[in-house]
């Protein structure tokens, strides 16, 4: 019997058309995913990690294949009215309900089998790069189909099975599956998956919680893999332990649990619905009235009112219905932890900021995109069709409302959508804001949304009318509704980029504090008055072809549209014919007549003849500036500034120099060499060839000048010159001596197709490090800066005039010594604060608005000029500028020679008043003030190992003056910050991880464990030696012009202070690539007899090192670690006396235990609580008493 | 005086099939029958009146004008009662009847809520008005349905099979109130209840595979039949054979036993006998009629 009605599912199962249809789906996803080649620098496209983590992501998408066969499976009877046929069969109710789920369990799993199918065949049949596709292994296609795609499949379709056989509703089974997404969304949210952009990282605990309680298992996934480095990534499978096989064993129990129940509930006799209780009706009045004929009108107060009906039934309509109210819950709870998470529960080092209403609203405008063309993909299609998909339309349209007033009442419906999401969202902005006591809640910004977001919606709003009411049915024009959203979304990838051509395209317009609305504002506006008038006339279309009754074939619709055009309809027809087409044509003009439009193709094609052009040119002897002079003027409100430079050339060489290549940054007006002519130019690609008269002789120098003007046309966008806040550095219009390989297209397949020769990669040897020269040197500066009245300039030098003339006003700085030649120029209207410290001028230039952390800063700033003065030297200029720049540089700060820009939202606006935060403001101040010594004293030959001497010790003066300002819990949040930045860069990294004295433009070390090995090296051999050393080489190189500092040099005196015995860790931790796992096992204590405490603890040790293939293997360990017993959480730790021992202790062997003396009850022991060692893990560092 | 003209009305539907077929017709004040099998197009005409299809040649004429050209001037003219229909669901039965009201263009609300009680109160739902209608039984979703389309002051109410899922005492009250406002105003009337037509309608069509067979009033039909329907008692087991000898247009059980009865210019045979012909001989003999042509 079972197996008859097994059949008989599978029978009908597969002659459902869903079914191939599904299949064929997935294996186009399959495909298409496979073949798009996107993978993290370094990992293969076809590593297990890869096939897992597109795999378990497109699990998420046979929820709606479930939703399908379930909805098949178990409401086939009631939809074709055949339950009390069926239920008064002889069949028994567990071959029924078996027979049932497992039907709609295997064609789950068949119709999503084909996207690993065809994943295989994208991954093999497609120009990807050979290099990044390894073997094929049928093993990685298996073990995700094993552990992922069955369990997923299997543990959905038990929950949306159990529902829809419950309930045995439609609706309230669509509802499940939302609710099954939103499980796995919460569970993102906590473990900051790529799916969802949130930048906090996130504590292990949480992240423990996260994994199990994902249904899809793709947190736990994450969890496993997250640091894992890209060779484990190509060559691991995923292990079948911890948290992800609980996650695994949680939710198929989980399910099974939920199959029982339901089968337990699960009852033959049909659900009979709860009847309502009547509610009780007066019965007063119930002396009959006489139906009478009653007179209608039919004048416009009709058609007003008929609107209004219609709207409240179609509103209360939509409130009412599950998917919305689905969607608006998520919609809530999304914008709430979004905003709890920046503006309470803190973001970078856990600190929130000010709740400024940009801040805000710029955390909810991407889920607000998201949510809304949600709801108006469903609720188009949907209120277009409701009276017919309910059989209502018969009555309804036999009324004599007029066309115009349906087509209204709807069109006003799904425009509400986004308003009613766009509004929830600011609501609840008001409210962290009433809570944060913030006041201010310029609510001009607030209704910048709705035009700034909201429009678009709308226009996807009148497009989704219109593919609604010219589509055959309600699903299908969803569905053709939803492919035009996907599309639009990705309509670079089919050739139409042009914002002309991508469906609905506007761009983004920040808003930052400091300047207001920045950028594409105009081609906002006319692209927005473009898609607008495109939308009305689709809606005008879908008013004309608007039927009533019973749905009109096309032919009869097209014959609608031709016919019947009042007066009015012609006048607004055109009239929104003539203003698409004047905007598409002014949008056109701007962009591809005024400015170039480049295309992507256009630019590649720049790049491949660029390089096939003028590489010969790549090892011409570059000549370099040794001073350089500038008059910079800027017009901040016409958006331009100009540029007069007078620089004095050097050949550094020790050969003589007979010609230099110019490739300009940014179009020149004049540019001219002493001595040289100009033997080249060549305008499009923006490049000169000199040819010097006579040979430059090596030290020899020539005057170099240029000029330029830079001012911003038609659309264009330049974050450096703005209305308030210009930044602009000489990267940024300074023209490149030479070949640049920066314009190089770097992408091998792209090289392949272009035929362009492969890029070499360099190999770095020491004595590359020792021995290569590098072309630069310290120069001599001199600018005259001027700008708008009402705004200030800033440079690097001391000023040493300052005037107005013709209602500008003019800054003359100029150096005293010598200075690295990181240049910038700033201006805005600033408000300025200054003190003179120890003969240190500390000047600080600000927004007016945003004085909350200028005391935080100065006393900072004070601190760290403090202790670098004692431990390592006089402080360089007698000024420390800092500047604030917009928001909408993504940096944390930047020191330029004596001058250091900050961005407005990571230092200005972080809200630091509580004591108990970490202080980022002081972290980003001292960071930036020691970069004047590591960087602008101190400056290291810009080859590999040089970033130790820049970032590497600004961190170390991080920490050590945080150390001294806030107690051990400061160096406990850095160090944790720089291990985790450290362990999740290196997963990512591109190359195989450099040791550190090599470490070349990779973050995560410069940033991360570089301050992890400089910590470890204090405690090896004292902060004061470490200083020393410090201070020896930077008084070795302060009066140096060129930049020589090497990291050989640097070991080399770290050694002659470090005993010889220790020399092997310098090498473990500088010059190898060594991680560890530490923690406590297991520990106890007793109190002795003399008050004293005697702890016994068990520490495991274990050290790996990941060798030059990217293997990792595990090696001995013989060093000492430090030990710490603590009152307190490491992390919280203030004050010395909750710190009750902290010594090195020797640890030898894998297991070591160990036994101390301490005066008070311990609460806490720890192994390396204070980060010194890069160990992945370090909540298991510490053990709780 | 209302008038309703119908000029060569045809349909054909995309797959061919020809719903109607030069339909001519002229309807005035009274109530009008329209008798036909399931699918001879009486549903199909309905809905052209009410402009809720169109057609795909003809003409339809309301008082003279055009009411394909402009269907709003038989909307604002109309009750209508389709053969099935849905609601919104979560709305209360007395709300949407005054939602309908709004729309079919009552402004006064003090009349409005008047006439939604009165109508309520005639078709019985009165106590159930604060009900959905979506949660209604057939019945009483039918009686909704006859309520709805009596709103206002409709001159044209057309009605598909109205009395489905009434019982009788129901089907009684409704059929009276649709012949006492019939006098004023054209009702055009389907159904499956032949002696309904009879009863009510002084006009009638019938309707055969979207072409009317017959037309006029149900007594003239039925006396042009007279005297040439004969009845006999048969048994069960001779039906085929008096089938194949007589032109027999129905067979009903009666007490058991089976009652041909046969359409006949004289008496087919002696055992049976001549019967005073109904509206339903009538129909059936049409019927009978038409698809012998047929074949």
């Amino acid at each position: 019997m079972f197996t008859k009605l097994l059949k008989f599912e599978v029978f009908y199962q597969f002659k459902q058309r869903a079914f191939p249809m599904f299949a064929v789906l997935f294996l186009c996803l399959g495909v298409f995913v496979g073949r798009q080649g996107f993978a993290p620098t370094g990992v293969n496209y076809n590593s297990v990690y890869q096939v897992y983590f597109h795999t378990s992501l497109f699990t998420l998408g046979s929820v709606f294949i479930i939703m399908f066969f379930a909805i098949s499976a178990m409401l086939r009877d009631k939809q074709y009215k055949m339950e009390s046929l069926i239920y008064s069969t002889s069949i028994q109710k567990t071959h029924y309900f078996w027979s049932r789920f497992i039907g709609t369990f295997i064609f789950s799993v068949l119709a999503f089998t084909p996207f690993i199918l065809g994943y295989i065949l994208g991954n093999y049949f497609s120009d990807l790069d050979a290099e990044r596709l390894g073997k094929f292994q049928l093993l990685t296609y298996v073990q995700p189909w094993l552990y992922i795609v069955a369990p997923n499949i299997f543990i959905c379709s038990a929950i949306v099975f159990s529902v829809c056989t419950l309930t045995k509703n439609s609706t309230a089974t669509y509802v499940s599956a939302v609710f099954v997404y939103m499980l796995y969304f919460v569970s993102s949210l906590f473990l900051n998956s790529p799916l969802l952009a949130q930048a906090v990282p996130t504590s292990p605990e949480s992240m423990a919680i996260a994994a199990v309680a994902d249904p899809f298992g793709i947190a736990a996934f994450f969890e496993q893999t997250q640091y894992w480095t890209p060779f484990q990534k190509n060559s691991q499978l995923l292990s079948f332990s911890g948290l992800f096989l609980w996650n695994r064993l949680v939710w198929i129990v989980v399910g099974l649990a939920i199959l029982f129940g339901t089968y337990k509930l699960f009852s033959f006799r049909k659900i009979t619905k709860k009847v309502n209780r009547t509610k009780k009706v007066k019965s007063q009045n119930t002396q009959l009235t006489a139906y009478k004929p009653l007179q209608t009108i039919h004048n416009f107060k009709a058609q007003y009112l008929a609107f209004f009906s219609l709207l409240k039934i179609e509103l209360k309509n939509m409130f009412k219905s599950l998917p919305f109210i689905a969607v608006l819950i998520m919609w809530v709870t999304i914008v709430f932890s979004e905003l709890y998470s920046t503006v309470i529960s803190g973001g970078e080092y856990g600190v929130s900021q000010y709740p400024f209403t940009n801040q805000l609203i710029s955390l909810i405008v991407n889920p607000l995109t998201l949510f809304s063309l949600i709801l108006i993909i469903f609720y188009c299609s949907e209120i277009v069709w409701k009276e017919r998909s309910l059989n209502f339309n018969l009555i309804v349209d036999a009324v004599p409302t007029k066309n115009s007033v349906f087509f209204l009442s709807k069109f006003f419906v799904i425009l509400s959508l986004p308003v009613i999401l766009i509004t929830s969202g600011i609501i609840m902005c008001i409210l962290f804001q009433v809570r944060l006591n913030y006041t201010n809640f310029e609510f001009s910004q607030y209704a910048s949304l709705y035009y700034h977001y909201g429009l678009q919606l709308a226009v996807f709003s009148m497009i989704g009318l219109f593919i609604s009411s010219l589509a055959k049915s309600k699903y299908l024009s969803m569905g053709v509704f939803g492919l035009f959203v996907l599309l639009s979304l990705k309509s670079d990838a089919i050739g139409l980029e042009h914002p002309l051509t991508s469906l609905g395209f506007m761009p983004r317009i920040s808003y930052t504090n400091m300047d207001g609305f920045y950028g594409g504002l105009n081609l906002f506006n006319h692209l927005a008055i473009y898609w607008l008038s495109f939308g009305l006339l689709l809606v005008f279309v879908s008013f004309k072809i608007w039927n009533r009754g019973v749905v009109a074939n096309f032919s009869t619709k097209l014959e609608s549209l031709k016919s019947g055009f009042s007066n009015f309809q012609k006048v607004s027809f055109s009239f929104l014919i003539i203003v698409f087409i004047s905007f598409g044509s002014v949008v056109f003009y701007q962009l591809n007549i005024i400015s170039d439009y480049v295309t992507t193709n256009d630019s590649l094609e720049f790049r491949e003849q660029y390089e096939k052009k003028f590489k010969q040119y790549e090892d011409l002897e570059r000549p370099y500036a040794i001073s350089r002079k500038t008059e910079v003027a800027i017009f901040p409100e016409r958006r331009r500034y100009t540029l007069k430079a007078d620089y004095m050339l050097k050949n550094g060489s020790d050969q003589p120099l007979s010609k230099v290549f110019v490739t300009e940054r940014l179009p020149l007006e004049t540019i001219a060499i002493e001595n040289a002519n100009l033997v080249t130019h060549d305008s499009v690609y923006g490049i000169y060839l000199f040819q010097f008269k006579k040979p430059l002789q090596p030290n020899d120098t020539v005057h170099y000048t240029f000029q330029l003007k830079h001012e911003l046309k038609g659309y264009e966008r330049d974050k450096t010159i703005v209305n308030n806040g210009t930044y602009i550095t000489h990267r940024d219009f300074e023209p490149i001596l030479g070949y640049s390989t920066g314009l190089e297209i770097t992408d091998k397949v792209e090289r392949k197709k272009r035929n362009l020769p492969k890029r070499e990669e360099e190999i770095i040897l020491d004595e590359h490090i020792a021995l290569e020269d590098f072309n630069n040197e310290k120069i001599n500066f001199e600018t005259i800066v001027s700008t708008s009245r009402n705004q200030t300039a800033l440079s690097s030098g001391n000023l040493v005039k300052q005037w107005s003339k013709n209602n500008r006003n003019y800054f003359h700085y100029k150096t005293k010594n010598k200075v690295i030649p990181m240049i910038a120029y700033f201006s805005a209207s600033y408000k300025a604060k200054k003190v003179t410290y120890k003969g240190i001028s500390i000047e600080q230039y600000f927004d007016e608005a945003h004085s909350f952390n200028i005391e935080d800063i100065e006393n900072s700033t004070k601190q760290t000029i403090d202790y670098c003065e004692e431990n390592f030297g006089d402080y360089a200029f007698d000024y420390v500028r800092v500047a604030e720049i917009p928001s909408h540089w993504s940096f944390g700060g930047f020191a330029h020679p004596g001058v250091i820009s900050m961005v407005e939202d990571r230092l200005y606006l972080a809200d630091v008043r509580n004591e108990e935060t970490f202080n980022l403001v002081a972290k980003r101040t001292i960071h930036e003030v020691a970069h004047q010594y590591w960087g602008h004293t101190l400056s290291a030959k810009p080859v590999a190992g040089g970033s130790i001497f820049v970032e590497g010790f600004a961190k170390y003066t991080e920490a050590v003056v945080m150390e001294k300002m806030y107690g051990k819990r400061a160096v406990y949040e850095l160090s944790e910050n720089a291990r985790s930045r450290y362990f999740s860069g290196r997963s990512f990294a591109s190359e195989l991880e450099p040791p550190v004295y090599k470490v070349l433009g990779q973050g995560y070390i410069s940033y991360g464990k570089t301050l992890n090995v400089m910590l470890a090296l204090r405690d090896l051999i004292s902060e004061e030696k470490v200083n020393h050393v410090l201070k020896t080489i930077s008084d070795k190189y302060r009066n140096s012009n060129t930049l020589e500092a090497n990291t050989i040099e640097f070991l080399d005196l770290v050694c002659n202070v470090t005993p010889k015995e220790q020399h092997h860790l310098i090498d473990d931790w500088f010059k190898k690539v060594i991680t560890y796992d530490l923690s406590i096992e297991e520990s106890s204590y007793e109190a002795l007899e003399n008050g004293t405490y005697e702890i016994t603890a068990t520490i495991k040790a274990k050290r790996f090192e990941t060798i030059d293939n990217g293997e990792i293997i595990e090696i001995g360990i013989k060093e000492p670690i430090k030990i710490g017993a603590f009152t307190t959480h490491p992390s919280l730790v203030k004050e010395d006396s909750s710190v009750l021992y902290y010594e090195s202790n020797q640890i030898n062997e894998e297991i070591t235990k160990v036994k101390l003396i301490v005066n008070k009850t311990p609460n806490y022991i720890a192994i390396d609580p204070y980060g010194t060692r890069t160990d992945e893990n370090l909540v298991d560092n510490i053990f709780r008493f | 005086m209302n008038r309703l003209q119908i000029n060569n009305l045809s349909k054909t539907y995309p797959n061919g099939v020809k719903a109607l077929n030069d339909i001519n017709l002229e309807i005035t004040n009274g109530m009008f029958g329209l008798l036909g099998a399931n699918g001879a197009g009486k549903s199909s005409l309905m809905r052209t009146i009410a402009s809720l299809q169109e057609p795909s040649s003809g003409s339809i004429f309301f008082n003279g004008s055009d009411i394909i050209k402009k269907p709003e001037n038989i909307r604002k003219h109309l009750g209508y009662l389709p053969q099935e229909f849905g609601v919104y669901r979560k709305i209360s039965c007395e709300k949407l009847l005054n939602h309908l009201a709004v729309l079919k263009g009552i402004l006064d609300t003090k009349q409005r809520k008047e006439q939604v009680t009165a109508l309520l109160q005639q078709v019985n739902l009165y106590q159930h008005r604060k009900k959905s209608v979506h949660t209604f039984s057939g019945g009483m979703r039918q009686r909704f349905g006859i309520a709805q389309a009596l709103i206002g002051n409709p001159q044209v109410i057309i009605v598909d099979e109205p009395t489905a899922g009434l019982d009788p005492e129901e089907s009684n009250r409704f059929l009276n109130l649709l012949s006492e406002i019939g006098e004023n105003v054209i009702v055009i009337l389907s159904t499956h209840i032949v002696e309904d037509v009879r009863n009510l309608c002084p006009k009638m069509a019938i309707l055969s595979n979207g072409e009317i067979i017959s037309e006029g009033n149900p007594k003239d039909l039925v006396a042009s039949i007279e005297g040439k329907i004969w009845t006999k008692m048969v048994p069960k087991k001779d039906i085929e054979v008096y089938k194949k000898t007589f032109d027999v247009i129905s067979t009903k059980l009666v007490a058991g036993e089976t009652q041909i009865r046969a359409l006949s210019d004289y008496k087919p045979e002696d055992s049976f006998e001549a019967i005073t012909p109904n509206l339903e001989d009538f129909y059936f003999a049409i019927l009978f009629n038409d698809s012998a042509i047929m074949q």
